[in-house]
């Protein structure tokens, strides 16, 4: 059974993102959307204690979000992949349980 | 597919009322269905029509009744958290002997067991806020 | 109506707003459905469960009591993350007792705390249905 983990807050107003690193799964995937899109930064994804590329999850941020808040994709880390909402129902579906960290 | 929406947080304070819609429409449009939108915690001044944003400003408790009439969506707000925040049915209103209402058309106020219902009776809950 | 695993996951300090009364609402309303349901304290949800607070001090509202009520509405699986404990310098001793009649024991007074570690409850997460975050 695999999560599909959501994230909206940037990691440095909370500790969303820490809870959900610290619990994924390798079969699992996060999307980050509104202020969670912050962690697509490569700085702070690759940042010691997040370390998104140790996660073995798929990685997925919502271009919306991404462009609102002037952040350039040559920032963004490698490992994420820009998202339409299309996409984002079409994870919803592909994963048994949606985690929706708050 | 069918899904349960939850909305959790103030549209005042946060973007998930307006991520929410955006989700929402998406699965529509991609031909799933909605079993219900929830409205709970401080989402449920969305529902209020009392709410005057400057004119640059959409108003997005009236973006949800437009998809909701699109497409037939039932957007139920929670009796409890809305009473505590000021959003009051006609209904609900006159029961209790509050002078003023300020339900939008399109939006119903119930329980929380509306929340648990749809959560059980679709194929994926997904909350936002 | 169809039977499905229902997990609440409350990650949020009891005192500083609605939220934690306002998950526990959803419980006590979800427990009339008959689900298979379970709860989950994690972060700072742990200090939810600590048995000597006294909101009256500060006139907020008293959850760790509404918790006791949850065995008489059937909700037996309470699952307190042993990291989150340990990183606060807390232990089991130091959270309210919670208590239920075990049906599957001859209704025997069973507690229903059960401590957890992280990477199970990480793997309970996803043998659930349904996850309400609050």
């Amino acid at each position: 059974m695999a999560i599909l983990h959501t994230i909206n807050q940037s990691p440095d107003t909370g500790n969303q993102l820490l809870a959900c690193v610290s619990r994924a799964l390798p079969d699992s995937a996060i999307i980050l959307y509104e202020d969670g899109v912050y962690a697509a930064l490569d700085k702070i994804a690759a940042r010691p204690n997040i370390e998104l590329q140790k996660l073995d999850c798929k990685l997925y941020a919502v271009r919306d979000d991404c462009e609102a808040r002037g952040l350039q994709q040559a920032a963004l880390s490698k490992m994420v992949k820009l998202i339409d909402y299309p996409e984002f129902v079409e994870l919803v579906t592909q994963y048994d349980v949606v985690q929706a960290w708050s | 597919m069918q899904f349960a929406i939850l909305i959790n947080s103030d549209p005042n304070q946060s973007p998930a009322v307006r991520s929410a819609l955006k989700f929402t429409r998406a699965a529509l449009e991609a031909g799933h269905t909605i079993q219900r939108v929830f409205f709970y915690q401080g989402a449920v001044t969305t529902a209020s029509d009392m709410l005057l944003p400057p004119q640059n400003e959409e108003k997005v408790g009236e973006l949800w009744s437009e998809l909701a009439e699109k497409y037939k969506l039932e957007l139920v707000v929670c009796i409890a958290a809305a009473q505590r925040r000021g959003v009051w049915s006609e209904a609900e209103a006159g029961r209790l002997g509050y002078k003023a209402h300020n339900l939008r058309a399109d939006y119903t106020i119930s329980g929380l067991g509306q929340l648990i219902e749809a959560s059980v009776e679709s194929d994926r809950l997904v909350s936002f806020g | 109506m169809a039977t499905k695993k229902i997990m609440y996951i409350n990650r949020v300090t009891p005192h500083s707003g609605l939220t934690a009364k306002e998950s526990l609402d959803v419980v006590l309303i979800g427990a009339a459905f008959e689900q298979d349901v379970a709860l989950a304290f994690i972060d700072d949800g742990v200090y939810q469960l600590l048995k000597d607070q006294q909101p009256e001090k500060t006139g907020s509202r008293h959850v760790a009591k509404s918790f006791a009520a949850l065995g008489d509405y059937d909700v037996r699986k309470i699952y307190v993350e042993q990291e989150s404990l340990d990183e606060r310098g807390l232990s089991e001793a130091d959270l309210v007792d919670l208590r239920h009649e075990n049906p599957e024991d001859d209704y025997r007074d069973t507690a229903s705390i059960r401590l957890i570690s992280r990477e199970k409850l990480a793997r309970l997460f996803g043998r659930q249905d349904v996850l309400f975050n609050f």
